[in-house]
Parts: structure tokens; C-alpha cells; sequence
């Protein structure tokens, strides 16, 4: 019998170290001084700081509505000082609002540099582009401001509403 | 007390010499073949997925269940990337074998001086260097915990036989075959056994003998026997020239090491005059009525045998196991010789330790320092995963020991990152092995990594020492302007893929993969240097097949590649075609591919052809 309980003992032994939850080590990279975000994504804790004004509380963790006017900090891609690039606002109009917003023009600038304004004609989820030349990208980062040409109220909420916003950042031209 | 230890040191110390000696090899991280194996546990998915992964013939139509298969699912799934455990367990598998050996050498020397030598001159031989290191190599360790441990349940039985000892022989015997194809050589064993101690008993190995054809019958149903290659099986007179090879390899060493101020011919005169001493001795203690000398030599014949055919794949851990019969070979002849002797065997025991003995250690220490390689890079790449999901990562500053010791195996998959390469500048930097494998697909080109860094879409990082350096920023300075202006050499559906690489005929993308209708065209850079193939690989669901196979026909640059047929038994499919002469130097080559039939979507308007995951030029 003790031999046996010896040979269960030695047997049992590896799962000592059972498996545990395996946290990332931080120390196995050494990372480059943070820098600003190409695109930011409403509900990415990360990308808070970008988020200059006219959002809303983000919620489900996914988008915020917009006031009229909003605007976010980018870093710019390297490759759009080349190339140029496309600024990418991936949004819904709220059906609730749709009636008293649409058509909605939407006009955006970049470091005050006006961009061609884009026009939505439908409720539901789209993806507003406007491309952007390069000149407008040659700095390091750049504040985008975003102007509805009609904003919309829901009920006795005194708020002013617009879009439901999800990313905005810069593509490939 | 003393008395004690006297009795029970062939069981004590040889475990502790093993400890001692494999104290790094022991500490090893995982590496190569060993994340082929971790990523099973990816299609674990449910109980009734275990057969399959058990006993399904993989590499070269092998069939190891316990040494490979369970033996990684088990780790893995108790102690995730933890090799300790699993350390832990080659560590107790050899200590057994070692207790088993020395048991056997009690019985058939009555010496406790052969019971502990024995074990301990297995230790310090070159062959265990390997198997104690990598935990791929278990199989070695478990086939020779098997083949002692049948043996000695042989040998008990047949010494006095009962069916209890009959039937836990057996039952060991059938379980061996799950450790290693060579636990079929175990019949010869007990033959010789026989021959050597109990003539009268040999009818008792003939169940074996029927066991072991079977084995060998089935065996050969499902292995791979390539005409070419190292793995070839050549049967002739250079099977002698392999023998006399791996003789000398587990006596001295088989190499001088480079820190030893001895020119190499030293451990060959080493191995001849050992080898030599070691035969005479044996044959003059036969003479005398002795035969554990001659046992320990037909163990090492035995057990090596099965190699032998591979004439072009000399892998010094192959010794492990015939290592055993020369350390019982050794010790019987120092207990069982006659005295004027003894100085010569000595003198082996002496071959041993200066040149077998560091080698063994060697191999401990340099997988360990390999491992260490790997370990940096697999954290790494955790971390990398977790601060820049989604994205591609580059990596620089890779070196050959690295790569072909891991990250050609891919070691980032068991992480979900699919899209690892090595940055197109820094591949120079690495040793091509084409026997290995073709390094073409780990390499991102020049357009995918400009376009993946410059649109924030990729990650660089520097290999250093201790952690990966994440040099993004500085990377995208410096990258030519031309690098955006050219045609991915390989097109990964995987990943993200540029519209503007891709002609007419495609479906919008979904999760890691596109569909194709009837004829749809890419366009690639022209083959780099050496790549002679077409790669076009992807996936086909067993629906669209159902109706009859489906011809895929390929034309690059306008002219004919190839073609190929998927059916049920290919529905992932990978085909290698022969690239078409003279598209060298062309900016851009547009590859056009055609299906002979389509499937229609229920419900849906799409008419689908193809579900590409690759498209793009291979070395082979």
C-alpha cells in the first residue's frame, strides 16, 4: 500500500502547477512613446482623449450620439502625406430623428482645412467619405471638426441631436 | 543507515545523476515540432474529437498517442504554456526506466555495482541529450520505459509464469506501441533474452513475434515511405556504414566541441579503440560463461536496427534507446571480466566521460538557450496581441536559431495571430534550409508591409535579448516610397487584402476568407528568385462539392499554370502549380482563375466558386 500511495504521489505531481489564467508579461515589449490613434472608435477606452467635443456618453459600449457639431483629434498616417487619404465616418441616422434631419449635409475640416461636403439622403447605418489631399495631412496630428447643417431634438430633452457616431479616422485614398 | 544506502544506492543515484547532468536541458522551453503539437489542442473541441487526434497518423505516418499526442494535449490543456510539468514528467518517465534497468541488471548479474553503473553510464550518454531536452522527443524516453518495462514483466513471467504476469506483459507490450514505431522490435529483445539465459523458453515469444508482424503490416498500410529525401529508407551495405556511425556517436560523442581545444579525428580514435576494447571484452567474458556484455550489445543492435535504412537522416537522439544495451554492455563487463581486464573497460568508461559525457550536456544546455530564444519571442507576441489587436506584426532582427527553432512552426497561432511575418528587409538575415521548409509564406513583401505600417494597419518589432523593441515608427520613416507602388508577391485572404490588388470576379470580403464566382483575377508582383510555384490554396464547404468535383484552372500572365481538382477528400485544397516561364521583370502579373462549376447560395444571388485563404508565389 505505501508503494502504491508513492506511486500516486509521483504521478500527481505535475499538477502541482495546474493551469492558471495567463496574463500577457508587460515587460515583453518595450513600447514606443504612445502617439495619436489614425482612427478612433467611440466606444475604445483608449481613444477617450481624442474625443474633443460634441459627443454624448458612449453607450453599449459601441458609439455616442453627436451634437451638431463635434470634432476629434487623428494622428495622421505617414502614407497620407504621400498619397492622400479618405476621412472615414462610420455613423448612423437614428430613425427617431430621421424625419426632421434628412437630407443632412455633413461638412468636415481638417485643421481648418475645408473638405468637400457629403450629403445622406437615408435613415439607418452608412459610411460618410471625404477625401482629403495631402497638404491637409502634414502634420504629425490634425483636429477634425464635423458641422450638420440641421440638428434634431427628441421629447422635453433640451439637447440638440445629430448622428449616432461609431469610428472616424483616416483610410487609404 | 549505511548499510541502507548500500543496499538501495543503483536506485538512488542514478536519478539524481540525471537531475544533475539535465538540469538545463530540463528547463528548456518549448520549440520546433513542439507547437505542431500544441496547436492540437485548437481542434479539441469536444470528447468526441479524441480519437481522431489520438489516433489518426500524422508525420511521416506516425502513430504515437501517449508520447506525442496525449502527451501535448494533456500538457497543454492542464498547464498551458508551462513546460515545466511536462518536464516534470520526461524527468519521471526515464527515472523509471532507470530503476528498471538497474532492477534488470540485479537480475542478470547479481551485482549491485552493474545494477547502479549501468543506469548511470545511460545517463551520461550523448543519446539522452536530446530526448531530455525537448519534449517532442518523449517518444524516445516513453518507447524505453516500455521496452524495460516489458521486458522485465517478460522475463518475470517466463521465469515463473502464471497468467496474472502473462496478461500484465502483454497488456505493457500492446501499450508500448503508443509510445514508438521501434517498441516493434521488442520480440528480438526477449528472443535474445531467451538465447542468452533460457533457451528452453523462447516458444514464449512467439505471441509477440504475431503481434509485432501485425504491427508492422498495419503499419506499413499507413506510412509514408518517400523515394527521396531524408526520410528515404535505403536498404544496403550503407546500413552498415550508419551502424558502425551511431556505435561511435554513443560511445564518444560523435562531435568535438567547439570550446575543446582537440582536433576532430580524436573522438573517432576515441570511438574506434572503445568500440573495440568494448567487443573483445564481451567476447571474452562469453567464453567464460558471461553474457551480459553480449546482451548489452544485442539491446544496442537491436534497438537501433530500425534506423538504419535512414541513411540520409542521422539524428544522434536516435541512440537513446540503444544507448541503454551499451551502458549494461559496459557495466556487465566490468563486474563479469576477468580482472586483467578491467583497465580496458576502464579506459571506455573513460571514452565516455571525456567525450560522450559534455556532449550529452551540451545538448541540455543548447536547447535550453534556444528555448530562452523562443520563450522572448511567444511573450512578445502575447503582449503584441493584447496592446494591438487585429494588427499585423513585422518583426526584425529574427536570427536563424530562432526561426528555424520555432517561429517557422508557428508559435503565434496558439495566440489567434494569424498574420506574423518576418519584415521583408530582415529575412536576409536567416539561413535558408529548403529541406526544411519553404520560408516564402512567413515572409510579408515589400507592398503588404508598406501598406500595412503606413496605413497603421501593421506593427514592427526588433528582436532583443529580453523583449521585442517595437520600432514601428521608425520603420515607417524609413520605408521607400516605390514599396507602395508594387504588387504583393502573395495575396493572404486572411488578413486585410487591397482592393486594388484584386481584378474582376470577387465577393465582398468576410471574416478571414472571399469567395470567388466563375472567373475571378488577382494581380501579383512577378516570382521572386527561386519561387517556381503558384500557390492557390483556400477552402471549399462539402456542399458545393456534393454535385461532383470541381475543376480549377489557372493562367498567369496569360498563360496556362495549371490546374486541379477539389473533391470530398480535398476540400481544403492547396495546390502548388509551376509558375509560367518568363514573367520575370514585369511590373504586375495578373492571375486568372476559372472554376467549372459554381454553387447558388439558398435564397441568396451569389453564384460561388472558390473560398480563397492563399494566392501568391511559393519556393515549393
Amino acid at each position: 500500500v505505501r508503494r502504491l500511495k508513492f506511486i500516486y504521489l509521483l504521478a500527481l505531481a505535475p499538477l502541482a502547477g495546474c493551469k492558471k489564467y495567463r496574463r500577457p508579461n508587460p515587460s515583453a515589449t518595450i513600447e514606443e512613446p504612445a502617439e495619436l490613434a489614425t482612427m478612433v472608435s467611440m466606444g475604445e477606452p483608449r481613444d477617450e482623449s481624442q474625443i474633443l467635443s460634441g459627443f454624448g456618453q458612449v453607450e453599449s459600449s459601441a458609439w455616442r450620439w453627436t451634437e451638431r457639431k463635434f470634432s476629434v483629434s487623428l494622428g495622421t498616417p505617414l502614407a497620407g502625406r504621400v498619397k492622400g487619404a479618405r476621412l472615414e465616418l462610420k455613423c448612423a441616422v437614428a430613425d427617431v430623428i430621421a424625419a426632421q434631419l434628412l437630407p443632412l449635409t455633413v461638412k468636415a475640416a481638417v485643421n481648418g482645412r475645408a473638405l468637400e461636403a457629403q450629403r445622406l439622403t437615408v435613415a439607418g447605418q452608412q459610411t460618410v467619405l471625404f477625401p482629403v489631399p495631402t497638404e491637409a495631412l502634414g502634420e504629425d496630428a490634425v483636429v477634425v471638426e464635423f458641422e450638420l447643417d440641421k440638428g434634431a431634438r427628441q421629447g422635453e430633452d433640451a439637447r440638440e441631436f445629430g448622428l449616432i457616431a461609431v469610428s472616424i479616422g483616416f483610410i487609404e485614398p | 543507515m549505511t548499510e541502507r544506502l548500500g543496499r538501495w544506492w543503483p536506485w538512488i543515484v542514478p536519478p539524481v545523476l540525471l537531475l544533475i547532468v539535465y538540469s538545463d536541458g530540463l528547463r528548456g522551453w518549448f520549440q520546433q515540432d513542439d507547437f505542431a503539437w500544441l496547436l492540437q489542442w485548437q481542434l479539441f473541441n469536444s470528447w468526441s474529437d479524441l480519437p481522431g487526434l489520438l489516433f489518426t497518423p500524422q508525420a511521416q505516418g506516425t502513430i504515437r498517442p501517449w508520447s506525442e499526442r496525449a502527451f501535448f494535449l494533456a500538457g497543454y490543456g492542464l498547464f498551458g504554456m508551462d513546460p515545466r510539468p511536462m518536464h516534470a514528467m520526461v524527468a519521471l518517465t526515464q527515472i523509471g526506466s532507470l530503476w528498471l534497468m538497474a532492477s534488470l541488471m540485479l537480475r542478470l548479474t547479481g551485482s549491485r555495482v552493474a545494477a547502479g553503473l549501468a543506469p548511470m553510464l545511460w545517463v551520461i550518454s550523448p543519446g539522452l541529450g536530446t530526448p531530455m531536452s525537448w519534449l517532442s522527443t518523449y517518444n524516445q524516453i516513453l518507447c524505453g520505459f516500455f521496452l524495460l518495462a516489458t521486458l522485465m514483466l517478460f522475463i518475470r513471467d517466463a521465469e515463473r509464469p502464471s497468467l496474472a504476469r502473462t496478461a500484465s506483459a502483454v497488456a505493457v507490450f500492446l501499450l508500448g506501441f503508443g509510445a514508438l514505431e521501434i517498441h516493434i522490435v521488442f520480440p528480438a529483445l526477449a528472443t535474445g533474452w531467451c538465447l542468452l539465459y533460457a533457451p528452453q523458453r523462447w516458444k514464449r515469444t512467439l505471441p509477440y513475434w504475431a503481434v509485432s508482424g501485425l504491427y508492422f503490416v498495419l503499419h506499413q498500410a499507413v506510412a509514408v515511405k518517400p523515394a527521396e529525401g531524408p526520410y528515404a529508407m535505403h536498404w544496403n551495405l550503407d546500413m552498415g556504414t550508419t551502424l558502425v556511425r551511431y556505435f561511435g556517436t554513443a560511445l564518444a560523442g560523435g562531435r568535438i566541441l567547439g570550446p575543446w581545444r582537440l582536433p576532430e579525428w580524436t573522438w573517432v580514435a576515441g570511438a574506434w579503440v572503445a568500440g573495440i576494447v568494448l567487443l573483445a571484452v564481451a567476447g571474452a567474458a562469453w567464453r567464460k560463461g558471461h553474457r551480459t556484455p553480449a546482451f548489452g550489445l544485442m539491446w544496442f543492435a537491436v534497438t537501433i536496427a530500425p534506423v538504419l535504412p535512414l541513411r540520409d537522416h542521422f539524428s544522434p537522439y536516435y541512440v537513446a534507446i540503444p544507448a541503454a544495451g551499451l551502458a549494461m554492455a559496459i557495466a556487465g563487463a566490468l563486474v563479469e571480466g576477468e580482472g586483467r581486464w578491467m583497465p580496458a573497460v576502464a579506459g571506455v568508461v573513460l571514452v565516455q566521460l571525456i567525450f560522450a559525457f559534455p556532449v550529452a550536456r551540451e545538448a541540455g544546455r543548447w536547447h535550453r538557450a534556444r528555448g530562452e530564444k523562443l520563450q522572448v519571442l511567444f511573450e512578445g507576441l502575447e503582449r503584441i496581441a493584447e496592446l494591438h489587436p487585429g494588427k499585423k506584426v513585422l518583426l526584425t532582427g529574427m536570427d536563424t536559431l530562432t526561426y528555424w527553432g520555432g517561429f517557422f512552426d508557428g508559435p503565434h497561432k496558439l495566440l489567434g495571430l494569424n498574420e506574423v511575418f518576418i519584415a521583408p528587409d530582415a529575412a536576409a538575415k536567416i539561413q535558408a534550409y529548403p529541406e526544411l521548409g519553404d520560408m516564402g509564406p512567413t515572409i510579408a513583401s515589400r507592398v503588404e508591409a508598406a501598406r500595412g505600417v503606413l496605413w497603421g494597419r501593421a506593427v514592427v518589432y526588433r528582436i532583443e535579448d529580453r523583449a521585442l523593441r517595437n520600432i514601428t515608427r521608425a520603420y515607417a520613416k524609413a520605408i521607400p516610397g516605390d514599396w507602395l507602388e508594387t504588387r504583393p508577391r502573395m495575396v493572404n485572404f486572411a488578413g486585410e487584402v487591397a482592393e486594388q490588388d484584386l481584378g474582376e470576379g470577387w465577393f465582398p470580403a468576410e471574416e478571414r476568407a472571399r469567395w470567388m464566382g466563375r472567373r475571378a483575377v488577382v494581380y501579383l508582383a512577378a516570382p521572386g528568385e527561386g519561387e517556381r510555384f503558384l500557390r492557390v490554396a483556400g477552402h471549399l464547404p462539402e456542399v458545393c462539392v456534393k454535385g461532383g468535383p470541381v475543376e480549377v484552372r489557372v493562367s498567369a500572365g496569360g498563360r496556362v499554370s495549371g490546374s486541379g481538382t477539389i473533391t470530398m477528400k480535398n476540400l481544403s485544397f492547396d495546390f502548388l502549380l509551376p509558375a509560367p516561364e518568363g514573367l520575370g521583370g514585369r511590373r504586375e502579373v495578373a492571375v486568372e482563375i476559372e472554376v467549372s462549376r459554381t454553387y447558388k447560395e439558398p435564397g441568396g444571388w451569389r453564384e460561388l466558386g472558390l473560398q480563397f485563404g492563399q494566392i501568391g508565389w511559393a519556393q515549393r
